[in-house]
């Protein structure tokens, strides 16, 4: 709560009362007076400054709405921009005098104009209202904190920061529009059925004609051909064409693979855009539209529907699917750790405090962490857990030195005069204090990012372990199980929307995201999907299959029964951000974010170009494979990033609706 | 950034606070011209002058000491000490020092910022908009002077008060007067403070959350059962990190 002008300014003022006071032979009464006026108003001011807050900090109540060009908002959509108008109230009686309110700007938005902040005075009858833009980068949820609050006194003495909760979350939805979806309407052919209805060749109840064959009984009579008959001298029964809609389904990858990258930025992102613009293309030719999630555990279904209700179910569950962030239990806590702790701080401060969260200082010199449950232990780690052992050896040691070097003076100098004698004593005790002194020196200045990590590791246990509803034993477990820990950091800033580095290959080089039970899944969901399909259809598969070239197998059998059933497919592959995509290798692509920042750290972008040329061609080399293979069975692989894959998709699904409206030869 | 324009609110509070902070100085120097220190009468004046207008954040503190010329001068000088209780000088002196001490943190505050660094690192990176500590932007009410004013008169009474007040005749460890005077304020002062400090802080219990509450009970339950819970917790995670270490170790399967 002090800040250091007000420890200096109480030092002072103490020791100059102390002095007025006891300077003989009765102190010195003015200044006496000057300094207890000082120390009397310093004590006030903290009696004032404690008191309101603990009356006026808890009243104060946040009211949050997003705003756009005509009213409030419930959804935010991609690439589009919104007002955020924060209220912030303060119910009661009491006020604050000096208070700065900063409204908390949640990952995945860009704020071109506005400030997020506000300081002034608060009080019940002068509330204060902060107002900027945010503009959405991508699909995919973006978080609402709620406001810091930093109060202090107007002299500077004291400083308290603290956390008004108020969680907003909102989805972006992807924007509408991108596709043109009135190609399918335009009239080729005389016979062309209102939209939503397109002729499928074979028998059915429709309109048109499709053939002519022999009577069997049981045709009703309405179908028989009378002239034709009267021609043939038989019964002729007319066969007409089946009316059904074009069916398309959507199956797309959510699996970790595609969860990288910064905040609504991720190949997820750019995957929920193309779906969406598909959907919105055929609703609006009244064609059905099926989506499929599925990631390494299973798959979540939405069957085929042409209602704008159904189009808004898509477009939510896309967005949800596309706020999902990755995780892997293999992070590293030393890289995950400064970041939940500096998150927590900003958000649970109160959860940090010394009162409910504390850590002894000793625990840190005294009982550090066992070498034998850090993963990937160093030399720095073997001495740390070496250090008190090595603390107290050194300062018994030295200790020892010190007094059998005493014992020797005063030994050696039991005859001399009684002045030189004391004054040698004198400076050995001195020179054994200082080099006492000088070891404790030596010794704070040894690891102390260490000691700080392990404070900060038993601060996140706790808060981690009363999150998630642990047994009381959970802060325990977490301060020693590294794997355990890193999920639970990782869950934590994922539900906070917060970007996290994250290691793409593990020791032996192999890619932790590659998500080889997917493949699984993804043929199980094709062949269910197929299951259940009427008529011919389009299956379009968004899926990151460039890390499992060679675990393809399931995928294509499953792929070959979709064909045989007379169905489409399409592979549509996401592409890493911050990667030329194939066909522009070496071309320049804009940085997807600036340099240096967290989430672009796992990014190519920030990488040696030596590095960076490698990667590409790598991707590059997979993405070909993966269409070669692809294309023995006939099946389309393209890009997701660079060939405008909506309007391919779209394109397809008229031409198949074409194919079935044309004429018989 | 808001910038300061020359007329701006802001200026005008800075150029009242310092004309608060000239008129404190100039009833010290009053004060001790009356009191007869003479020419080094002038020492606090040049000390608050140049905290003025430099804005040191050490300038109160400067002040102070120089006022140590007073002592000086009364006993080692020649000077003669004053002793009497509820003097003007003294209130006056009192108030002057206390006024320029407030309005000069005030004027930092205005130059400077009221808040202090913030200490924790760039982690968080956020897109745009978010400040650097600066001046203060608070808009200056017209009425924080009078209130000033008011506060400096309280205290500077309520300090001769508690002086006069406190006993000097009821020693019975045959401490100098002034001695005791010392000791009874500070035990006088501490006990308020802590009585003070444990309200609050049973108020501040009273108001926890439930997350803070649950931390506070974990918290003392991981304090008395420290060492059996890392010993029984080590053995697990280790049994647990050979095991992914075994898996780890495997050949990719195909």
């Amino acid at each position: 709560m002090l800040t250091s002008r007000g420890y200096w300014f109480l030092i002072v003022v103490a020791a100059f009362l102390a002095v007025a006071a006891l300077v003989p032979p009765d102190g010195h009464l003015p200044l006496t007076l000057v300094s207890l006026t000082l120390l009397l108003w310093f004590l006030g001011e903290w009696l004032v400054f404690a008191t309101r807050l603990q009356l006026a900090v808890p009243q104060i109540v946040v009211e949050r709405a997003l705003h756009d060009e005509r009213g409030v908002a419930a959804s935010l959509w991609a690439e589009r921009s919104f007002e955020v108008r924060v209220k912030i109230r303060l119910q009661g009686l009491s006020s604050l005098p000096y208070v700065r309110l900063g409204d908390r700007a949640p990952f995945g938005v860009e704020q071109p104009d506005g400030q997020s902040w506000w300081e002034g005075s608060l009080a019940p009858d002068a509330p204060a209202e902060i107002r900027y833009r945010i503009r959405c980068l991508g699909v995919g949820l973006v978080r609402f904190e709620g406001v810091s609050v930093e109060v202090a006194d107007l002299q500077g003495f004291f400083y308290h920061r603290t956390f008004v909760t108020a969680v907003v979350v909102r989805r972006v939805l992807p924007i509408l529009g991108d596709v043109d979806a009135t190609a399918s309407l335009t009239k080729r052919y005389n016979l062309l059925p209102p939209p939503g209805v397109h002729r499928h060749r074979r028998p059915g109840s429709g309109s048109e004609l499709l053939d002519l064959r022999d009577y069997l009984p049981g045709d009703p009579p309405r179908t028989i051909a009378w002239k034709v008959s009267a021609r043939r001298d038989k019964l002729i029964t007319k066969e007409f064409e089946s009316d059904v809609p074009v069916r398309c389904t959507l199956l797309v990858d959510v699996s970790n693979s595609v969860r990288l990258g910064a905040a609504n930025r991720t190949a997820l992102s750019r995957l929920a855009e193309i779906a969406a613009a598909v959907a919105q293309a055929s609703i609006g030719n009244r064609d059905p539209v099926g989506l499929a999630l599925f990631d390494e555990h299973g798959m979540q279904l939405l069957r085929p529907a042409r209602t704008r209700r159904h189009l808004s179910d898509v477009m939510n569950l896309l967005a949800d699917a596309a706020g999902q962030e990755p995780a892997t239990g293999e992070a590293d806590t030393d890289t995950l750790l400064p970041l939940g702790h500096a998150f927590a701080q900003e958000v649970y401060p109160e959860q940090l405090r010394p009162e409910v969260n504390a850590f002894p200082g000793w625990l840190a010199w005294l009982a550090p962490r066992s070498i034998w449950t850090i993963p990937h232990p160093r030399l720095a780690d073997f001495l740390y857990w070496l250090f008190p052992y090595i603390a107290v050896v050194v300062g018994g040691l030295s200790l020892y030195g010190a007094t059998a070097l005493w014992v020797f003076l005063a030994k050696s100098t039991r005859g001399s005069a009684f002045g030189p004698r004391n004054l040698g004593i004198a400076a050995l005790a001195l020179s054994a204090l200082a080099l006492l002194l000088m070891i404790f020196r030596i010794l704070t200045m040894l690891f102390p990012r260490r000691r700080r990590m392990y404070r900060w590791r038993k601060q996140m246990a706790a808060v981690l372990s009363v999150r998630d509803g642990l047994a009381p034993g959970g802060l325990g477990l977490l301060l020693e199980d590294d794997r355990q820990f890193a999920v639970r950091v990782q869950r934590f800033l994922a539900e906070h929307r917060v970007p996290l580095p994250l290691p793409l290959y593990d020791s032996h080089g192999r890619y932790r995201f590659a998500s080889p039970e997917k493949i699984d899944v993804l043929a199980n969901s094709l062949l269910r999907a197929v299951g259940k399909g009427h008529d011919n259809e389009m299956f379009v598969l968004l899926a990151d299959l460039l890390e499992l070239t060679e675990r393809l197998e399931p995928l294509l059998k499953a792929v070959k029964v979709t064909l045989a059933r007379h169905h489409q497919v399409l592979v549509v592959c996401p592409w890493p951000p911050g990667i030329p995509p194939p066909g522009r290798t070496g071309a320049t692509v804009p940085r997807a974010h600036p340099p240096g920042t967290l989430a672009g750290a796992a990014l190519v972008g920030d990488l040696d170009p030596t590095i960076r040329e490698a990667i590409t061609q790598r991707f590059h080399a997979a993405f070909f494979e993966l269409r070669r293979t692809f294309a023995r069975l006939g099946v389309p692989v393209i890009c997701a990033q660079g060939e405008e894959p909506a309007r391919l998709i779209v394109e397809r699904l008229d031409r198949l609706r074409t194919v079935r409206s044309a004429p018989r030869v | 950034m808001k910038t300061t324009l020359p007329d701006s609110p802001e200026r005008t509070a800075v150029q009242n606070y310092e004309t608060f902070c000239l008129a404190a100085l100039l009833v010290l120097v009053v004060v001790l011209l009356y009191r007869g220190y003479g020419m080094w009468s002038l020492l606090p004046l040049c000390v608050g002058l140049l905290g003025i207008y430099s804005r040191l954040s050490l300038a109160p503190v400067m002040l102070l000491l120089s006022l140590i010329l007073q002592m000086i001068f009364d006993h080692w000088l020649g000077g003669m000490p004053r002793d009497e209780l509820l003097d003007t000088a003294d209130l006056l002196q009192c108030a002057a020092v206390l006024g320029y001490i407030s309005a000069q943190f005030r004027l930092q505050g205005l130059s400077r910022g009221v808040l202090p660094a913030d200490p924790r690192a760039g982690l968080l990176r956020r897109p745009t908009g978010v400040p650097l500590r600066g001046p203060s932007q608070r808009a200056v009410p017209a009425r924080e002077l009078l209130i000033l004013l008011a506060v400096i008169a309280f205290w500077t009474g309520a300090a001769q008060l508690a002086w006069a007040w406190l006993p000097e005749d009821l020693n019975e460890l045959g401490l100098a007067p002034v001695l005791w005077r010392l000791v009874v304020l500070l035990w006088t002062l501490g006990l308020a403070a802590l009585l003070a400090a444990t309200f609050l802080n049973y108020l501040a219990r009273e108001r926890m959350s439930p997350a803070e509450a649950s931390l506070f009970l974990q918290d003392v339950w991981w304090k008395e059962s420290r060492t059996e819970q890392r010993r029984a917790n080590r053995w697990l995670a280790w049994a647990r990190l050979r095991h992914w270490r075994r898996r780890e170790s495997l050949p990719p399967t195909e």
